[in-house]
């Protein structure tokens, strides 16, 4: 799976965890840029990636992440 | 030894010039010595010791963890190699005497990892119960017996707890946790790990700052510091924001003090307006006293070259009780949320009770439920780590709980609410309201932080029920012990401290946008942020000094009281 194809699955995980059609990622995108993207729904969403490319993130991972684009490079890692 | 007292200011300029006076190879000696200095003086000896043992046990115990991760497969992280049995070479040979069969030996390092990471943890946890929560069950039945209307007395055990054990605890397990975890290595050096353990500006009331933000800073110390770099970059932001703290404690949080301590000396003579009014003043008083610190401390740091994390970010602009503690105490926030509260929500059990969440009330309520409890546990904890009385539980814990429970709930509501009505989030009217809702809300948390006993916070808020309008005549406001001219002075304090505020906020707002020059405010001093041209800083500077000798309340036959939070 290439980067672009991460981002695309990566676009509708995050469009049907936040309810948002209108969700656009980029490597910058960060929780300031997503409503409702907050410490109570960080772990509901890094559950929903790793169930949609079958990965598993250390606790690690899930604390140091700093952007979408670390995110998609850690995903790249593990496929 | 307090940061306000004289003391410690002789002890901070002795140091400063030393530190700049010696070659820039010892300045790392320099404040090493400072930090032994201020702990032996403000602690004793007794502090030194207890903080000697945690700093070593977390010291050994990395070094172990590392040793035992060492051969571990490539690139998989400690985490990863521990949960899959890390084949670690060192591992082997620490068991290959006992005559273990192989099956033992892939298992034993992660075995191994396990215990050595929970015996330091627990050395760490036990200091912590034995010097701040042996009288907890005691004051919790007492707190029972209150309520019920019953007797219970009891005599409480009294062991004087060293000097900032809550905050250098945590930033202990932090780092345990960080070089378990395999995010972090583990410090080879006893000095630098000493130095951040006992650092002088983090050891009393926090910020409760990781060993990875320090540790660089330190080994680049020795750096040479142009002459221009000092005097604006490190002398005038320095004490600029140092002299805010001091603005804020001395001019304001104990101007601040008078009316609480007045109003609260004495609940039951005073009606509604009073307590009410006492209640607002302690939010302000609260936060002066502890941002107050804060930026003194952070402001000593720059003195030094050295940036310690942001524990405040403009709390009262906040528009829900989440957001404002994302605001408060943000580093204290931030520990419970990386090793408590993820760590929570990623656990078998948690997975397995969001997974029937789901399947019962639907996906968007029933991924809720593993959050609400670890929010319970999470704020439980975190009003007990504030001592072990109810009035911490539920002030700095519960209440908030329930909040932020609550708004998880109701969201389903407030979304409607918003579609119905029209209004858009945006609206500034709305976002007043909204601040000032949560500004009450926090305050009527703070009522219980306050309070001797759950009873006393429920007699002041039946009082406030009570029509007394006494506050609003001349002989009731003077009353409270503040001279007319005094309370003119913290009235003009607090209009500035809005003022410096909204200006802060303002540049928080242009850093979130993320363009070039956010990237330039994130870099930028709390001076520069304030006051971007060099010669309004100046001046900015000069009316902070001017305030705090004239109008701040210290001196001969006045002692400024305690920093609020010293005593966690």
């Amino acid at each position: 799976m290439n980067k672009e194809e991460i981002f695309e699955k990566l676009n509708e995980v995050f469009r049907e965890e936040f309810d948002d059609e209108t969700i656009v990622l980029s490597d910058a995108t960060t929780a300031k840029d997503i409503e409702g993207w907050d410490s109570l729904e960080h772990i509901d969403l890094i559950a929903a990636v790793e169930e949609a490319f079958s990965v598993r993130f250390t606790m690690a991972e899930v604390t140091h992440m700093k952007n979408v684009g670390e995110m998609a490079e850690l995903i790249a890692g593990k496929l | 030894m307090t940061y306000t007292s004289y003391g410690f200011a002789l002890l901070l300029a002795c140091g400063l010039l030393l530190y700049y006076i010696l070659p820039g190879t010892c300045r790392k000696a320099v404040l090493f010595c400072i930090s032994l200095l201020f702990l032996l003086l403000a602690g004793g000896v007794q502090s030194l010791f207890f903080l000697t043992l945690s700093a070593g046990v977390s010291f050994s115990a990395a070094l172990l963890l590392e040793k035992c991760a060492q051969g571990r497969p490539n690139g998989a992280n400690a985490e990863e190699s521990s949960k899959a049995g890390c084949r670690s070479s060192a591992g082997t040979k620490m068991h290959a005497g006992a005559g273990d069969t192989g099956a033992v030996h892939t298992a034993s390092p992660k075995r191994s990892r396990k215990l050595i990471y929970g015996a330091a943890v627990l050395i760490q946890l036990s200091m912590l119960i034995v010097f701040k929560y042996l009288n907890f069950p005691a004051y919790t039945r007492l707190a029972l017996s209150e309520l019920s209307g019953g007797t219970y007395e009891f005599e409480a055990v009294s062991i004087l707890a060293p000097l900032g054990i809550s905050f250098y605890a945590l930033m202990q397990l932090s780092y345990l946790t960080e070089v378990y975890r395999g995010s972090e290595k583990a410090s080879r050096s006893v000095f630098d790990y000493g130095l951040y353990s006992g650092f002088f500006l983090h050891i009393v009331q926090g910020p409760i700052d990781r060993f990875a933000k320090l540790s660089g800073q330190f080994s680049a110390l020795s750096e040479r510091v142009s002459f221009q770099k000092l005097f604006t970059e490190r002398f005038l932001n320095g004490f600029t924001r140092l002299f805010w703290g001091l603005f804020k404690k001395l001019v304001l949080s104990e101007r601040l003090a008078v009316f609480v301590n007045t109003i609260y000396g004495d609940t039951e003579m005073y009606g509604g307006s009073f307590l009410v009014f006492a209640a607002v003043c302690y939010a302000l008083q609260l936060y002066t006293d502890f941002s107050g610190c804060m930026d003194m401390l952070l402001g000593i740091g720059e003195l030094f070259g050295i940036r310690l994390s942001e524990n405040f970010k403009q709390p009262f602009f906040s528009r829900s009780d989440a957001e404002f503690w994302r605001r408060w105490h943000i580093t204290l926030g931030n520990w419970f949320k990386d090793y408590l509260m993820y760590p929570l929500l990623r656990t078998r059990a948690f997975t397995a009770l969001g997974k029937w969440g789901r399947r019962t009330f639907g996906k968007r309520q029933g991924k809720k439920i593993p959050v609400c409890l670890s929010l319970l546990i999470v704020w439980f904890l975190l009003g007990l780590w504030h001592g072990g009385m109810w009035t911490f539980i539920i002030g700095s814990g519960l209440w908030h709980c329930a909040l932020m429970i609550s708004a998880q709930l109701f969201e389903p509501l407030t979304k409607r609410f918003y579609k119905v009505t029209g209004l858009s989030e945006e609206n500034r009217v709305w976002r007043g309201v909204q601040m000032l809702r949560t500004f009450l809300f926090v305050s009527i948390g703070f009522v219980f932080f306050r309070s001797d006993s759950l009873t006393m916070a429920f007699d002041i808020f039946y009082g406030m029920t009570r029509a007394d309008m006494g506050l609003f005549t001349d002989e009731g406001f003077l009353s409270l012990g503040m001279s007319v001219p005094d309370a003119a002075v913290l009235l003009l304090g607090l209009m500035l401290l809005f003022l410096v505020s909204r200006k802060l906020e303002k540049s928080e707002n242009v850093c979130s946008v993320g363009d070039a020059e956010a990237a330039v405010w994130e870099n930028a001093s709390f001076a520069e942020r304030v006051a971007p041209d060099e010669t309004v800083r100046l001046l900015f500077f000069s009316g902070l000094l001017l305030s705090v000798l004239i109008l701040g309340f210290y001196g001969q036959g006045y002692d400024a009281a305690d920093f609020i939070y010293s005593k966690f």
